[in-house]
């Protein structure tokens, strides 16, 4: 040190010549000039030693004063500090908000360990103390063997808030998880608890909000504690609070740990804990969260929070970029991989939804899948719910016009068809939820760009919406055909529903040969089956008939068996809904054969199947199995939450027992529907909600009950005019029970009306040779008829016969309707033909129908009455009266073949 | 909190050559960088790196106000720099006594485990500059300020009425010698 003194400036200026000579040289040079000096010599070479000519820092130094302020525990002197009967005796921890310090009781009595915890970031004014002062008292009714007890505070004389607490002598349960190398198994079970203690708080109203491994500390004997619930809540800055946010920012939480609508400052709901809960969980099972930023980049972490899709658990072990905080042997990521594969996967992912809506409606349903994994029971979040909201909207076929509607279609409906055909491992389930983010995002901007408007009377221009739609996929989606694909199928159902068939065409050939290229199976049998519904709307049978076959043998060759499944009902339901049901029988049996092998009575989708299935034999006029079809399908239903898919089974059932000649119990039924429809959709009107109001008017007209039918048919009608505009057929469908309703009630003219508008629909839409025109011609005899104009009646009657016969005669049709008005009328005027064809239709209908049915012996009956009998014995007025009395009872007495026959009783000459 | 004029002027006094007003700010100052840092620190994961400039900053917005002259201000540093040296070197021993006293109970194990490395670096760190400033003032009191201060170079200059060159020059040196105190001290 003196030598050192002694030759300092002989030193640093031999040091700084040489610092000015490259590095090699430098040694020499020292030598040659110090030569004499071999004590400054050294000093200068050890020196120069020391220049690594880098950053001009010692680089172990506090280049991150950070860190070294961090350790800073400020308020040692608090030690020693006396609160109420507390003594702080010693520093604990650093919590989230400010120090922990174990407090022992001041008195004699008796000795009491407490935890107190100092908040000195929050000194509260006074409004804040008495908040403060309010939601301790709520949290300390919050009394569980997994929550660390808040047993006082208050508030310090310089406003310092603090919170006595149960102590706890532990360690965060990640610490604690790791220390005892817990099983998966156990760690689930420690959650439990957890859940336990979350739900007790959220049943008293109160959120934690800052759920996270810190939070939770496990004690020796192994049980979990949950502290410092609520504090968040509790220090939420009001308007004069002189809490200080600090200028760099900072938050109350740890923002890994944010839910999506924390990060954005949204409402707080018990959604957030159960994110936290997933996030925990996740955590725990592997070692890292999905999101990962450096700790001090807030602005990137948050951004993942809210657009990433977390990455599945089991995924996180695989990825190459992992770091966890503590070692393990690559035997155990293998192990963990297996482990979490599947159902934690979902559940967990369903916990981290971004929507609060979408996560676990609350604790207890998330621990209770939790629970339903560890004892290897199926659970019960979807993998993707959007799948459910899709068949939802098939089903519902036509597109409602209200933008929301088109929204949740293409978004939805594009999104899981997506994920249908790209989940052909689960391993691709991660790009598909991207994706499916992605398209949504898609449609909801496609909408937000036309000028389509939500509810009110104007007509929404949905096909420009479609048109827009299409232009927009061929212009964005160029590089995207995945996304493109399904969004292209959704669009041709839109257009398909709206009766634009070589639109719709064009979308399903822009699918098809995205499909090819992509060689997607699904999607080619799914661009198919499309193309074949249109063909039929086009007029095409056959072909649509042939393109069916052909979807049919793409979807048969689906490796994934439950896929298949769904795929196979979906053909069934095409061959339906086409018309074939005889090719539709098969496929129905392979498809409840399938699902039952699968999954027995708990196939979610077994009651749909069902349902359809009940409707072909229906429509076949196989009545009995029809219906055992329908119970079963009830049955199940009974117990699962698908107000849908009950309201159109019942909706079916309905008809199907006025079919079989109930109309009052018919009419009950489709009350049912009507009221489970009218709860789903709440204030939003729906095709669907209208086509019940339809089928109710349809059934209470042919109780009599005019007027309430009149009310029914009158909203059905103007729902659908509203929702699907002036020219969808669903409007014309409805018009026709309306005018049906009016000629009952004999407002002949309004029956006109609607019978036009009707005729023109059905043209335009569906063309002159359609099937549906049978209907219009019908309804115009029984108009002609009620104005006294036979010949009119017959020319239509003819003609709606003649097109009945030309379609394939396997299913019901309104023949039996459409003879029996000829029959009459040709004797009216006169010809012997009118009662052979009469006893034609009654012979017919006496194959199918009971003895004992109601209508049958009605139509017995009118044969011995004018116009088919003119002179009718005595007797016969008697027993029809009886007759008529009887039914008077059980259908209602104005019930219209009840009045026919009373009309056709009074024409009876009075002898 | 003092009164911020109060603090302006004894400030001016001191730029004005009264050594006395040092020492009735220097509490002050220690005092509400320790506030500073103990709402910043207290929290576990705070989302930044709050550097030694940063907390100058703040503690001289704080107590003086933004708007006064820059050599002032300059000075100011000066004067945070030293305290917070000593800020830094009070904790580091404290927390020195704290483990080799009582229980030790771990909090958050890797800012414990990092902040411990760190901790001896800031006690060698502050036993090397002593040993410097005992050779040299000057090239002592220029890592303080900019290591503490996070002055500038052209600020320590204008502090210290040199010009830049040489602050630049006398800096270099400084670190090697400081690198050199150090590494003896370790060896020790």
């Amino acid at each position: 040190m003196n030598d050192t003194g002694k030759h300092w400036k002989a030193i640093n200026a031999l040091l700084e010549r040489a610092l000015e000579l490259p590095a090699e040289e430098r040694e020499d040079y020292v030598r040659s000039i110090a030569g004499a000096e071999p004590f400054i010599a050294e000093a200068v070479l050890e020196l120069l030693a020391h220049d690594r000519g880098d950053a001009l820092h010692p680089t172990r130094v506090a280049g991150d004063l950070h860190t070294v302020f961090k350790s800073i525990r400020c308020d040692d002197s608090l030690i020693g500090l006396k609160i109420g009967p507390f003594v702080l005796t010693r520093e604990i921890a650093r919590g989230g908000m400010g120090q922990v310090f174990e407090a022992k009781r001041q008195d004699d009595d008796f000795e009491q360990t407490v935890a107190i915890k100092l908040l000195p970031g929050h000194r509260l004014n006074e409004e804040g103390r008495l908040r403060f002062a309010i939601e301790r008292r709520i949290l300390a009714g919050l009394k569980h063997p997994n929550i660390a007890q808040l047993i006082d505070g208050g508030t310090l004389e310089d406003g310092m808030p603090y919170i006595v607490m149960e102590y706890v002598d532990g360690v965060s349960i990640d610490e604690y998880c790791r220390q005892h190398a817990l099983t998966n198994n156990a760690i689930i079970e420690l959650i439990l608890k957890v859940c336990s203690a979350v739900q007790l708080a959220h049943r008293n109203l109160v959120v934690h909000r800052d759920i996270k491994p810190g939070n939770v500390l496990v004690d020796a004997a192994g049980t979990p504690k949950l502290l410092d619930f609520g504090i968040a809540k509790m220090l939420e800055p009001g308007e004069d609070d002189t809490g200080e946010q600090t200028r760099t920012g900072m938050r109350l939480l740890t923002p890994a740990y944010a839910s999506p609508e924390q990060v954005e400052g949204r409402e707080i709901t018990t959604a957030v804990d159960v994110y936290a809960l997933g996030l925990l969980t996740y955590k725990l099972l592997t070692d890292r969260l999905p999101f990962r930023a450096e700790p001090t980049d807030t602005h990137s972490m948050e951004k993942q929070i809210l657009g990433t899709p977390p990455e599945a658990p089991s995924d996180a072990l695989r990825s190459r970029d992992s770091v966890s905080d503590f070692k393990r042997p690559p035997e155990w990521r293998r192990q963990q991989y297996r482990a979490l594969r599947g159902d934690l996967d979902t559940i967990l992912l369903m916990a981290l939804r971004k929507e609060p809506e979408r996560r676990y409606a609350n604790v207890a349903a998330l621990a209770d899948d939790l629970r339903r994994h560890l004892s290897n029971r199926p659970i019960q979040a979807r993998s993707d719910s959007l799948t459910y909201r899709l068949r939802l909207l098939l089903k519902r076929h036509p597109v409602a016009a209200p933008v929301s509607a088109l929204a949740v279609m293409a978004a939805v409906g594009a999104g899981s068809v997506f994920t249908w055909l790209l989940a052909e491992e689960r391993d691709q389930a991660l790009a598909a939820e991207a994706r499916a983010v992605q398209t949504a995002d898609f449609a909801a901007s496609l909408l937000s760009s036309t000028s389509a408007q939500t509810g009110g009377e104007d007509l929404v221009p949905v096909t420009e919406l479609l048109d827009t739609a299409s232009q927009r996929i061929a212009e964005e989606l160029a590089e995207e055909p995945l996304i493109a694909l399904p969004l292209h199928l959704a669009l041709g159902d839109a257009y398909m529903s709206w009766g634009q068939y070589q639109d719709g065409v064009e979308q399903a050939e822009a699918a098809l040969s995205l499909a090819e290229s992509e060689e997607s199976v699904r999607g080619q049998g799914l661009a198919l089956d499309l193309m074949a519904r249109l063909q039929h709307n086009l007029g095409d049978p056959e072909e649509a008939l042939r393109l069916s076959r052909r979807a049919f043998e793409f979807i048969r060759q689906t490796d994934n068996s439950s896929e298949r499944t769904t795929m196979l009902l979906n053909m069934a339901i095409a061959f339906n809904e086409g018309g074939y049901r005889l090719d539709a029988l098969p496929v129905f049996e392979e498809a409840e054969a399938a699902m039952r092998d699968e999954a027995g009575d708990t196939h979610e989708d077994l009651p749909w199947l069902l349902n359809n299935y009940g409707w072909c034999l229906h429509a076949l006029g196989r009545y009995e199995e029809a219906m055992q079809r329908y119970d079963a399908a009830l049955a199940l239903l009974a117990d699962r939450d698908l107000p849908f898919d009950r309201a159109l089974t019942l909706s079916n059932r309905a008809g199907l027992l006025r079919d079989l000649g109930q109309p009052a119990a018919a009419v009950g039924e489709w009350e049912q529907a009507l009221t489970i429809l009218q709860d789903m959709f709440g204030e939003q009107e729906d095709p669907g909600v209208a086509r019940g109001h339809s089928l109710l008017a349809l059934g209470l007209t042919e109780l009599g009950q005019l007027d309430d039918a009149l009310d029914q048919s009158n909203r059905a009608v103007a729902m659908n005019r509203r929702l699907l505009g002036p020219e969808h057929p669903w409007l014309a469908y409805s018009l026709n029970h309306r005018s049906a309703v009016q000629l009952e009630r004999g407002d002949l003219d309004a029956a006109e009306t609607d019978i036009n508008d009707s005729a023109a629909i059905v043209e335009a839409q569906r063309g002159p040779e359609h099937r549906d025109n049978a209907q219009i011609h019908l309804l115009r005899a029984r108009l002609a008829l009620k104005r006294g104009d036979s010949e009119g009646a017959e020319i239509a009657l003819v003609k709606a016969r003649d097109l009945i016969r030309q379609q394939s005669s396997v299913e019901r049709t309104p023949i039996d309707r459409v003879e029996w008005l000829l029959a009459r009328v040709w004797a009216v005027q006169g010809q012997p033909e009118g009662i052979e064809l009469a006893r034609l239709v009654i012979a017919r209908l006496s194959e199918r129908l009971d003895e004992d049915d109601w209508r049958l012996r009605i139509k017995r009956a009118a044969l011995e009455l004018p116009p088919f009998d003119q002179t009718p014995d005595p007797d016969v007025r008697n027993r029809t009266e009886a007759l008529i009395n009887e039914l008077s009872r059980r259908i209602g007495e104005g019930a219209p073949r009840l009045r026919q026959l009373s009309d056709a009783l009074a024409d009876a000459p009075a002898t | 909190m003092t009164d911020r004029d109060q603090i302006t002027q004894w400030l001016n006094d001191w730029v004005e050559g009264d050594p006395a007003a040092f020492d009735r700010m220097a509490p002050v100052v220690y005092e509400e960088m320790r506030q500073i840092a103990r709402q910043v620190f207290s929290q576990e994961r705070g989302p930044h790196t709050l550097q030694a400039t940063a907390l100058v900053h703040e503690a001289y917005a704080r107590l003086i106000g933004l708007d006064v002259e820059l050599s002032n201000r300059d000075h100011f540093y000066a004067l945070a720099a030293r305290t917070m040296r000593r800020l830094l070197i009070n904790h580091a021993k404290a927390r020195d006594a704290a483990k080799r006293g009582g229980k030790a109970t771990p909090i958050t194990l890797h800012d414990d485990q990092v902040a411990d490395a760190e901790q001896t670096d800031v006690l060698a760190l502050d036993e090397a500059l002593t040993r410097l400033a005992e050779h040299d003032s000057r090239k002592a009191e220029i890592l303080e300020l900019s290591y503490f201060g996070g002055l500038t170079q052209s600020a320590i200059a204008t502090l210290l009425e040199v010009s830049d060159s040489t602050i630049v020059r006398e800096k270099r040196l400084a670190t090697l010698w400081l690198r050199k105190f150090m590494s003896d001290a370790e060896n020790r």
